[in-house]
């Protein structure tokens, strides 16, 4: 996970998201705990503050859940929200800019399905 | 009012000098003393005073570093200042008991030492009896004495700077022997003598002049102090 | 609750105006930036607030007391600064237990670590230590000595990247395990944007930004694009600068976009750069 200054979005939003992030790719297995408050704060030199408002994104989404006295810890079932919110945002996230970005340089409809075809037949991700 | 830690960094901070200044001063009274008297001279140099001068330049110069100590810790100037004069109270009294202590040391070796009681360097040995009332006097004389001078050089420390230091410490020398100035410089400076008390030995007059000096160089002390602030550039 | 209330500070050297009605609260428990320009009076209104000089005007009030000699009320402010104010022949471990002396809740065992973490040899004499030393062992007292209120003026002088990095995280680490109000004033906005809660704008001894960090940010963007467009589409609107980059003009503007055209992006403020032009004179 990296916090930037230069990228727009700002510091708790890209906390919410390494931490989604990093749970979609199993780094944060559901129902183990993930680093505490000071960590993030320490660790990207952040105010507490903005971190916990990146997590308390995460906890009103109910991907995480704070256990008193001992830590935070995801969720079960947060993967499959996160791929629920994820598989919504896909179409704007990726869709439109594509086609909109292929239809400036020319790449038609054809040219795109068979690319998708391509990518996806090679080397299964 | 934290007084007592003031108090405690004033005292720790030149306990050092303090030890070493007194001891040299009492080495350098002992070693006049000594020649004066194999010399067939009855007078001895009194420790208390040229110590005191001693100690007096070693604490005043360092005014400057103890200030912007106790000002990063916290502490304020009217502290600062109560802490100082009571220092200043506390070593004045140590001096003045530790001075008849060789007195009395002093008379074991040689018969009847006595003082005579002024504001002099040098004392003459006077064989008559003194009593217990003369002590006691003497005592609060050589305090009130020891009290006025510090407080003279201290005010005057503060204002100036560390050759100023040096002009005092001259300065120092020149108000220990007042009598012996008035007696040089004529009726005129007789006629304030003997209203202060110094020239006609009249102890209660000499008492409350001291006091009253010395009230008026601490409130100026203390008026130095309080406008102090530091300068942003250091 | 706790707070240091600055009321109508006003203080002027000489010709100079250093400060001018300044009114400020620094509330309990949160980490404050203090920023301006070289010069623009945060040295004299922290100087004010230690007791180390006079305001002219107006007062400063500790936990509802008057700050000005007032002990009681300075011991629960602690202020580390790029002044000489230790006894030159002082070693610093010394000044270390002159600190317990001073500030009984002086965390020793605490300041020894984090000497041990700077690398920083304590039997050293005031005199003996660098620039960056010297910023160092100030910095540990301010961290062991646990007051309500902690100020760092320009705390980083001097420390290598290194230290500048370990400063910040042993800062948030302090923060967060024992809480206190912080002010820390520099002019390095880009360092500490990202842990100061709210933000304090001063240019020549008046404050002209008062807000979170958040808000500051959010309160404008910039606009990218071509001259034409940009001129167009800026025209009107609170431009507080612009910048030119070749054929391509960047324009800085207060409040919210609306209505972009096409050919203009669109991108957060960057809060270096709204410093730098909100104390341009």
């Amino acid at each position: 996970m990296n916090i930037r200054d230069d990228i727009d979005k700002p510091i708790f939003v890209q906390i919410a998201e390494g931490i989604e992030e990093a749970i979609l790719s199993k780094t944060f297995a559901e129902e183990s705990q993930i680093p505490s408050i000071t960590e993030f704060s320490v660790m990207y030199k952040i105010n507490p503050a903005t971190a916990l408002k990146g997590i308390n994104i995460l906890v009103d989404n109910g991907i995480i859940y704070k256990k008193r006295g001992i830590g935070m810890f995801v969720c079960q079932g947060a993967v499959h929200k996160l791929k629920e919110k994820r598989k919504n945002q896909f179409f704007d996230n990726f869709i439109s800019n594509m086609v909109s970005e292929a239809k400036k340089i020319g790449i038609t409809k054809e040219d795109i399905i068979n690319m998708i075809k391509k990518e996806y037949d090679n080397g299964k991700n | 009012m934290r007084f007592k830690e003031t108090f405690k960094y004033i005292s720790i901070s030149c306990r050092k000098n303090l030890i070493i200044f007194y001891i040299s001063s009492l080495i350098f009274s002992f070693i006049i003393t000594l020649l004066a008297v194999l010399d067939g001279e009855e007078f001895y140099l009194r420790t208390d005073v040229f110590s005191f001068m001693m100690v007096s330049i070693v604490y005043n110069s360092s005014y400057r570093q103890n200030k912007l100590m106790l000002l990063q810790n916290g502490i304020s100037r009217k502290t600062y200042f109560w802490a100082e004069l009571s220092f200043i109270g506390v070593i004045s009294v140590i001096f003045a008991f530790l001075e008849n202590i060789i007195f009395l040391i002093g008379n074991l070796f040689i018969k009847n030492i006595n003082i005579q009681i002024t504001y002099n360097f040098i004392c003459k040995i006077d064989n008559s009896n003194l009593g217990v009332k003369d002590y006691a006097i003497s005592l609060l004389v050589e305090l009130g004495m020891l009290l006025l001078l510090i407080s003279l050089f201290s005010v005057l420390c503060k204002l100036l700077d560390r050759f100023g230091n040096i002009v005092v410490f001259i300065f120092f020398i020149l108000i220990f022997n007042a009598a012996l100035i008035i007696g040089l410089f004529g009726k005129d400076l007789i006629f304030i003598g003997d209203i202060l008390g110094i020239t006609n030995n009249k102890i209660y007059r000499l008492g409350i002049s001291t006091v009253i000096v010395i009230l008026l160089l601490n409130t100026a002390s203390y008026l130095v102090m309080r406008k102090s602030a530091i300068r942003l550039s250091l | 609750m706790g707070k240091i209330e600055l009321r109508g500070i006003s203080k002027t050297f000489k010709n100079t105006v250093a400060l001018k009605d300044v009114n400020l609260t620094f509330e309990e428990n949160k980490i404050y930036g203090l920023l301006g320009r070289n010069g623009a009076g945060k040295s004299t209104m922290i100087n004010i607030i230690t007791n180390c000089c006079f305001a002219d005007v107006g007062k400063v009030l500790i936990d509802g007391e008057t700050a000005v000699e007032n002990d009681n009320a300075l011991s629960k402010v602690y202020c580390m600064s790029e002044k000489k104010l230790y006894p030159y022949y002082m070693k610093i471990k010394d000044i270390f237990k002159w600190s317990k002396n001073f500030y009984k809740d002086f965390d020793m065992e605490y300041a020894l670590n984090l000497s041990k973490d700077f690398e920083l040899n304590i039997n050293k004499k005031v005199i003996e230590v660098s620039t960056g030393q010297s910023s160092l062992y100030k910095l540990i007292i301010a961290l062991s000595v646990n007051t309500p209120y902690l100020i760092f003026d320009e705390p980083v002088l001097g420390l290598d990247a290194n230290n500048r990095d370990l400063f910040y995280k042993k800062l948030l680490e302090k923060y967060i395990k024992k809480p206190c109000t912080m002010i820390i004033s520099t002019h390095l906005i880009e360092e500490v944007s990202n842990i100061v809660e709210d933000i304090i704008i001063i240019k020549d001894g008046i404050i002209i930004e008062n807000k979170s960090t958040e808000e500051l940010l959010n309160s404008g963007y910039t606009a990218t694009g071509s001259y034409e467009k940009i001129d167009k589409f800026a025209n009107g609107k609170n431009i507080i600068g612009e910048d030119k980059i070749g054929s391509m003009k960047s324009v800085y503007i207060l409040g919210k976009p609306e209505k972009v055209p096409d050919g203009i992006e669109i991108t957060k403020l960057d809060l270096q750069k709204l410093f730098i032009k909100l104390t341009n004179s």
